[in-house]
């Protein structure tokens, strides 16, 4: 392993006292009178403003290198996980469908729960409302990918077998409530279990939020309150992964597939 | 859709929001939430029969999700376990927000960075970041699993930031055309 360099070799005159202030902060170790001190740093200079809005956006870039994964691996593994650099550093194609995935994930969150946002909170979802909820994403998704600058649309991208997940594709939760609604005759519910399980296909992890996890309520549970009969095993593996093979049969599906696999959707509808 | 453009907004500046929520309640979990609670605002406005363009969506979108995060942490902060923060360091966060007009491009050389310099932390230091931001595990449960207390990993984690951002600083700096 190379060691880290120990200082900078440009910018700002580094301050010790402003940096261990700053990223004791991030991590909740400042008491009131460091931050205090804290302020007063900031409030004197505009670099050591400009030093905290770095430590901002290093933030930010972990948030989003760890919610696509790619903190962990520990050494041996890098190889297999973490892509190699490329020459172009202005354009990262890895991190192109795990932001589109992120963003994908997001604005589906957005979308469904300023649907139900709109509705009575008694009344849950029914069945065909899942398929309309489905278009509406996928109207905001592709409208959202003509977005991307040129070069930024999704790449294609092959399922093989199991594989878990579709990066750009519609989380696994809107996967499973589209699933659910071809099961919603037959009687399989999706155990209150089951139901965060498969909630972790969202790489924003809404299922710790009060407000999505009432959502969930009245996808799974509302259209499915009389169903006793549990997922068989298969089936909650698929939906705790988002495995889009799962749902074949499902025409809307199909469609999805073909426009976030393909990288057709933003065209044809563009 | 009245105002799609204001979503999308709203998404390609979500990390600096996630930041920014962190920065004010120091807390993964409670940040995520909060951005949540802003961004059906947002989706309230953006399809709304009065949706207008907003000239910038960035400070825009700010200030609602600050307004949240000040909401969250009165209803929940002593629930939730956020402490709070010194009104004065909010408002010099705010300016450093406010002030940051990094572009696109240099945020990307930021991000490659990053991922650069994660590979090189001690096995240790990037388990604690991957337990501490992929996990979201707390202290003691990092320190339970790295053999160490809770303070030392929280020190620990300052540090391996600390380290991060230099890092990051200095091969930016070596970069043609690198940010000053």
């Amino acid at each position: 392993m190379t060691a880290m360099p120990s200082q900078r070799d440009g910018g700002p005159p580094p301050s010790r006292e402003l940096d261990d202030l700053i990223t004791q902060h991030f991590d909740g170790g400042l008491d009131p009178a460091g931050q205090r001190r804290l302020a007063e740093l900031l409030a004197a200079a505009p670099a050591a403003r400009a030093t905290l809005a770095r430590y901002l956006r290093l933030e930010a870039a972990l948030i989003r290198l760890a919610s696509a994964g790619l903190v962990g691996p520990v050494a041996g593994d890098d190889a297999a996980v973490i892509p190699r650099p490329r020459a172009d550093v202005g354009s990262s194609p890895w991190l192109r469908p795990v932001t589109l995935a992120i963003a994908g994930g997001t604005l589906a969150a957005v979308v469904i729960v300023g649907l139900f946002n709109a509705r009575p909170a008694t009344e849950h979802l029914h069945g065909g409302e899942v398929a309309s909820v489905a278009e509406r994403w996928l109207e905001v998704r592709a409208a959202d990918a003509g977005a991307w600058p040129e070069g930024h649309e999704l790449e294609a991208h092959e399922p093989e077998g199991d594989e878990p997940d579709t990066p750009g594709g519609p989380p696994a939760w809107l996967v499973a409530a589209m699933a659910d609604e071809e099961l919603a005759d037959c009687g399989p519910s999706l155990p209150e279990q089951d139901v965060r399980n498969a909630e972790r296909g969202n790489p924003w992890r809404f299922h710790r939020s009060a407000k999505w996890t009432k959502a969930m309520e009245g996808f799974v549970h509302g259209q499915l309150a009389d169903c006793e009969t549990s997922l068989p095993e298969q089936d909650v593996r698929n939906a705790e992964r988002g495995n889009p093979w799962r749902f074949h049969r499902s025409a809307k599906w199909t469609t999805a597939m073909e426009g976030f696999v393909h990288g057709q959707l933003a065209r044809d509808e563009g | 859709m009245s105002n799609p453009e204001l979503i999308r907004q709203l998404l390609r500046h979500q990390g600096d929001f996630m930041a920014y929520l962190m920065a004010m309640v120091r807390d993964l979990d409670a940040a995520e939430e909060i951005f949540q609670n802003a961004a059906v605002v947002v989706m309230q406005h953006a399809t709304g029969p009065d949706a207008e363009p907003i000239r910038d969506a960035r400070a825009w979108g700010k200030e609602i999700v600050r307004r949240q995060a000040l909401q969250y942490l009165r209803a929940k902060g002593r629930a939730a376990r956020v402490a709070a923060v010194e009104p004065e360091l909010l408002v010099q966060i705010d300016r450093a927000f406010d002030d940051d007009a990094t572009d696109p491009a240099d945020r990307q050389r930021e991000l490659d960075a990053l991922r650069e310099c994660a590979t090189r932390l001690p096995d240790v230091q990037r388990r604690m970041v991957a337990m501490r931001y992929e996990g979201r595990a707390s202290f003691d449960a990092i320190g339970t699993a790295v053999g160490r207390t809770a303070a030392a990993v929280q020190r620990s984690l300052s540090r391996t930031r600390r380290m991060l951002h230099d890092c990051v600083q200095s091969k930016l700096t070596r970069l043609p055309g690198a940010m000053p």
